[in-house]
Formats: C-alpha cells, structure tokens, sequence
C-alpha cells in the first residue's frame, strides 16, 4: 500500500465499472485483449509486478487452451474445461481490477470516500460498520470454535450461529454506542484524515479509457468487432 | 458543575427502576467513583451523562441533568460527545476503524475539524500519552491493554472537559492498568473531571476525590478516600467494594485437602504452525490445588491452557498422570476451559441440556447434587442466555463436572466482578477443589489469588519462570509481582 501510486478511489470504481459494461458490448477477442492489457498496465504502473506476470501467465495459458487445443480435442469433459476457461477469461480483467481494490483500498480510504461523494448518513454508517464488523466476525468464530472443540460439541449450524448472533448483536450495539459517543451524528460536513484527490494519474488513466471506450464504438459501429 | 436532579429512569420492557431519586452535583476538576455491586445501576449513570440515556436505550426519563447550566436531556449526541468523553469496558467493541490512527483522529472528523489541525491533534495526543509507537496499526493487532490506550486516545484528542470511564480496567492486566493510571494521573493534572463506574479501584488510589456507592439504583453512601482505607474485610464482602489498599488484603486459601492425583509435564512444547510459543522443561502439579497462572500480557498463558488442555493442535513432548502419557485427544477428553467470554461457550436452549449436553441417560442423582452445589437448583428449563453472568458461569462449570472433565482450565473467571462477586466465585473454586480435579486460573486479580489460590505458576516469555506455592516466601513474591508495598 505504501510504494507504487495512490490512485483516487473513486478512480478505481470507475475503472473498474467501466471496464466491466465495456465487456459485456462485444464478444470479440480484440477487445477483451485491449481491456486486459489495459488491467495489466495498471498494475504495472502501481508496480504490482509479480502480480502482472501471474496474470500474464494465466491469460496466455487459458488463451491457448481455448484456441488450439480444441483443435486437438474434443468430448464431453473438454467441452466443460473448455467452457469454464472461457468463462474465467472473459472475467479476468474484474477480477484483476477487483483484487487490486481490495489490495490498495484501505478501510479509512473507503470511508473517507463515501463522505467524499457526498453519500446520505443512512447508507455510510451501516456500510462502514459491516467493514469493520467482518474482521471482528473472524475473531468472534474462532473463539466458539475452541468453545465447542472443548465441549466435545460437533460442528452444526445451530450451535454455531446462536452464538454468533448473540455476540453480533452484543458487539454492534456497543460498537454504534462507542461511535455515537463521538460524534458521528453530526449533520455537518465531516472532515478526514485521509486526502481524497484526483491526481494527474487518476485523469490520465480515465483519459486513457475513455479512448479504449471510443475505440470500441467506433470499431463496433463499423462492424470490425 | 454538572449537576443530577431529581433523575428517574426505568428501561423500557422492565418493571422496576435502574435509577431512582438520584441527586448530586460534581465540580469541575472532581474524581467522582459510582461503586456497588453489578447491576446497582453504575453504568446507567454513565449512560445519563454521555447521553445514551435516552438517545440509546430507552426508557422512562425523569428529572434534569445539566452541564454549567445548559440542560442535557434531549441535547443531541454529538453536541454532548464535545463535552462528555466516553471510554467503555469492552476493548474489542469500540473501535469504528481498523488503524489506530484514523481511530484517533475519528472524533475530530465528525467535528468537522480541519485536515492540517486534526494531524497535528492526533500527533500531540501520541506525544502525551506516550504511544508513537502504536501509531498507524491495525487495530487487531494490539492487545487489549494498547487497545483500551487508544480509547483513552481518541478520547484525549477530542478534548473534552469531563471524562466519562465505564469498567475501563474490567478487562485489563495488571500493567495495562498502570498505563491507565498514569494517563487519569494527566487528566487530573489538566483539571479534567473524571466521572468513573469501577469495580477495582486500587488504581485510583492518588485520582480519586470521593465515592458514591449505588443499591437498586439509589445512592445509598458517600465515602472519602480514608473512608475507604478503614473499611473492614466483612465491609468489602458486604457492599462488594473491591481494596484501595492491595496489601490490605489477608491470605484465606491454602486449606489442606486430601486429593492424591499428580501429574507431570515433560519437556512440553506448544506451536502454532511450525513456530513455538511455549516449552516447559518439567512441572508437577497435584490435585486439590488451585493454580494461579500469571505473567504479562504475551507472556504464553493463553498458550499454556489451550496446549495443556489439549485444544493446540500440534504439542510435543510428555504430560504423565499416574504412569499413563496422556495424548492431545485425552487431554481435550479430560480438559475444560472455562473462557473469558462465557456466552461463546453456551450452545443449547435449556440449562439441562446444556449441563447433560443432550445426553438421554441422565444420572438424576449426580445431577441434582450439582445442581444445588452450584446454585442453579429451579434453573433447568431456562434458556442460558437469559441467564446472568454469574449464572452461566456456574453453567459452564457444571457441565464439566456433570461430564467428569479433570482438568479445569479457567481464563480470568473474576475480571469485572464486585468483591462479593469474586469471593463468591473463589468459594466456588474452593468447593470443587475438594474432589479429585486439577485447578488452573489464568487471572491478573490479586484479592483473588489470595482469597482462594494455593500455588502459583508463572509463565514468562513462552516458558514456566517460576512454580511456588502460597507460604510466606510465596506470598513475598506474589506481592512482588504485583508491585504491592509490604507493611
């Protein structure tokens, strides 16, 4: 999170929208390479190299699969393997994309983000109390877990949620008491700690989609893809 | 000057009132304690002041409450939350992020204060409270000590004229809470008011100004400081009031019984993945002795009690009773911990059930005895999560008896208990102790080991440091160990 470029997150979600409806206007290979490539180079820029070569790999591999080897093969079973590379393929720039959110997106970030863009109160405190619920979730599972390996108690969904949802209950009451106690109704505008703002990257990375968005347009209207 | 008039309030959905005819004016400045057993009604006070009483919970309000004149009933959160900062009991539930930082910075932010102040805030809050080193961490990473730190923290940024502590220590060991009484030692010397609902209150020995101690909701008594320095051992174990003074505190455990068990440990390890965290050359343990398993915060005694009761997936090494090696799948058989968090450990929908676990051939006999042993006699078709702490506690504790467990495990059983509460407790233990059972309590509580402990095992850096029993050289160490002034 720290080296590499810090894209705007409101950048990321457009980038990330974009490219997916941009996926869904044609099935042509072209265009697919264009917008992978353009996955890739994101990555690269943000200096997630490793993460661009395994891709890289991935695509090629899945690429020649579907193009040579069902030259060579036919059958039941290769159809099904066929059908699912083509299918993880045609997601793999969402799924890079999404990955990278996640990968750079600190929970601050998304917070300081939503206040940002301006969202009602109603949608940013439920949404942000359920990012920082997850990783508590993780710790509250874990501990019933020891609990029933002690008490001999097999594994079943009753034993496992009432518990659960015992101690979600308890810990976000006292989470929006603790949140309230400082303040977070308060109508005015909320400051952050956080900088939310477009750089120079941010602009020239959607310039440069916007003109893949082109592109396609023109390409689709003439008939070429 | 804050000032309580006339204030009644009963929650909604109950019958009888948690406050009633509460008056009382505070100065500015003033360390005030509510004191009284659980439930008397200490955190709504808390709750009346930082106004989750009636914004929160609600209930039937009467009578004022006001701040230099301004009234704050139906004042809204945020204007109270600049006055009035809260720290809860709970270090794992009042965090709204998850880095220290934007914690810290958190309350400024809905202030609305400006980016470059709110830096310089949150840099200035480091520097006085000591805890740069903490800055810019993920939450979950920190134990519960730093995590109540950065309560205070986020707090202390916002800059508020009264304090407001809900048990800030009910979950702390013993040198978290020295951190905290440094930093209400930095809050008096400001000339902040500290407004405070405690069970233990050895730490606020040099803050506190006076007490008021609360029944059903009343206040009952006002005590000074040296009010509370006189007070007898039949007082404590009355009005549930825990020591000012730790060394106050007589030994009352030691009492010989006549269980034969033994068992050894050898050369006993402990890893979480390929990595180890504990290693035990050799210890001996007997039956019929209670155990007090203490260290700092890290020190392995976590560890200790999940490895020794068989729940760590991967031990090495020998734990031998009576010539026979017992393995993990024994041990877990034969071991029972009895967790912090006891409604993590409640899994049925009656008492019976959940003592029996299910089982059809129920041993009446057996069961009724345990049943008026531990005080749950009338209990059996309740639902245990309807239960009070105390009860579920006992819950857990007899349906490891019911299912014959030998190895009992306890993890801070009497954090955020009243003396009367924690006496109870430690007879409890006692009790049980008379029959053939191994005893081990992970506590950070003093005027616990001493009422009802008999040995003392101390874990330091992943590895047993020490193992003594409580005679009088013990009893020098222990005091050692939790920094007490001898008389």
């Amino acid at each position: 999170m720290k080296n590499g470029i810090r894209f705007d997150p409101r950048t990321k979600f457009i980038l990330l929208l974009g490219v997916n409806m941009l996926l869904l206007l044609s099935r042509s290979l072209f265009l697919e390479l264009a917008l992978f490539l353009f996955c890739i180079f994101i990555l690269l820029v943000d200096k997630r190299y490793k993460n661009a070569v395994i891709y890289l790999i991935a695509f090629l591999l899945m690429l020649f699969i579907d193009r040579f080897l069902s030259g060579c093969f036919t059958g039941f079973y290769f159809t099904i393997i066929n059908f699912i590379v083509y299918a993880l393929r045609r997601f793999m720039p969402c799924l890079i994309l999404g990955k990278w959110i996640l990968d750079t997106t600190a929970v601050s970030d998304f917070v300081a983000t939503m206040w940002k863009i301006k969202l009602p109160l109603t949608v940013i405190i439920p949404l942000s109390v359920v990012f920082r619920y997850f990783p508590t979730i993780k710790e509250e599972w874990e501990s019933i877990r020891a609990a029933m390996k002690i008490r001999g108690i097999s594994f079943s969904v009753e034993h496992v949620f009432v518990p659960l949802i015992f101690s979600a209950v308890n810990v976000s009451e006292e989470l929006s008491a603790a949140a309230l106690c400082r303040g977070l109704d308060a109508p005015g505008e909320h400051t952050s700690l956080v900088e939310i703002k477009m750089s120079y990257i941010d602009y020239l990375f959607l310039a440069l989609f916007v003109s893949i968005t082109i592109a396609a347009f023109i390409l689709k209207g003439m008939g070429i893809i | 000057m804050i000032e309580i008039k006339n204030v009644n309030f009963k929650y909604s959905g109950s019958d009888i009132g948690s406050l009633n005819d509460i008056n009382l004016k505070i100065a500015p400045g003033e360390c005030v304690l509510f004191c009284g057993k659980s439930g008397c009604g200490k955190s709504s006070i808390i709750r009346l002041f930082n106004g989750m009483i009636p914004n929160f919970h609600e209930g039937e309000l009467g009578g004022s409450v006001s701040c230099n004149g301004e009234e704050l009933i139906n004042m809204p959160l945020y204007k109270i939350a600049r006055k009035f900062g809260t720290v809860f009991q709970n270090p794992r539930t009042q965090f709204y992020t998850v880095n220290t930082t934007s914690e810290i910075a958190f309350g400024l932010e809905n202030m609305g204060v400006a980016r470059e102040e709110i830096l310089r805030r949150v840099a200035e809050t480091a520097k006085e409270l000591e805890i740069e080193y903490l800055m810019d961490r993920s939450i979950f990473e920190l134990s519960g000590g730093e995590k109540q730190i950065i309560a205070f923290a986020s707090v202390y940024a916002m800059n508020p004229d009264v304090y407001l502590l809900d048990e800030p220590s009910a979950n702390l060991d013993f040198t978290a809470i020295e951190k905290v009484r440094k930093i209400l030692k930095l809050l008096k010397e400001k000339g902040k008011t500290i407004i405070i609902a405690e069970h233990r209150i050895y730490y606020l020995r040099d803050i506190l100004d006076r007490a008021l101690y609360l029944e059903d909701g009343r206040i009952i008594r006002e005590y000074s400081v040296s009010n509370l320095d006189k007070m007898s051992y039949e007082e404590h174990e009355k009005t549930g009031i825990r020591m000012l003074e730790l060394s106050e505190m007589n030994y009352t455990g030691g009492h010989k019984r006549n269980n034969e068990g033994e068992c050894f440990l050898t050369y006993f390890s402990g890893f979480y993945g390929k990595k180890k965290y504990l290693e035990i050359a050799h210890a001996r343990f007997e039956t019929g002795k209670i155990y007090a398993v203490i260290g700092n915060n890290g020190a392995g005694k976590s560890t200790f009690l999940s490895a020794f009761s068989g729940v760590m997936k991967k031990t090495e090494g020998f734990v031998l009773e009576n010539n026979d090696v017992l393995g993990r799948r024994k041990r877990l058989k034969n071991g029972y911990i009895v967790m912090q968090e006891v409604n993590h450990q409640l899994f049925m929908d009656s008492v019976l059930d959940e003592i029996t676990t299910g089982k059809r051939d129920i041993d009446d006999g057996a069961l009724s005895n345990l049943l008026s042993e531990l005080d749950l006699a009338g209990l059996e078709e309740r639902h245990p999560m309807t239960l009070s702490g105390g009860q579920k506690q006992r819950v857990i504790i007899a349906s490891a008896r019911y299912s014959n467990k030998r190895y009992l495990f306890f993890d801070e059983p009497t954090s955020g208990l009243d003396f009367y509460h924690m006496i109870k407790v430690s007879e409890l233990l006692k009790s049980i102790s008379n029959d053939d059972v191994y005893i081990f309590v992970v506590t950070h509580d003093y005027e616990f080991i001493l009422s009802c402990c008999d040995a003392v095992v101390h874990i330091e850096n992943g590895g047993l440091k020490e193992q003594y029993e409580l005679d009088v050289v013990g009893l020098n160490r222990i005091q050692e160990f939790f920094l007490i002034n001898k008389k």
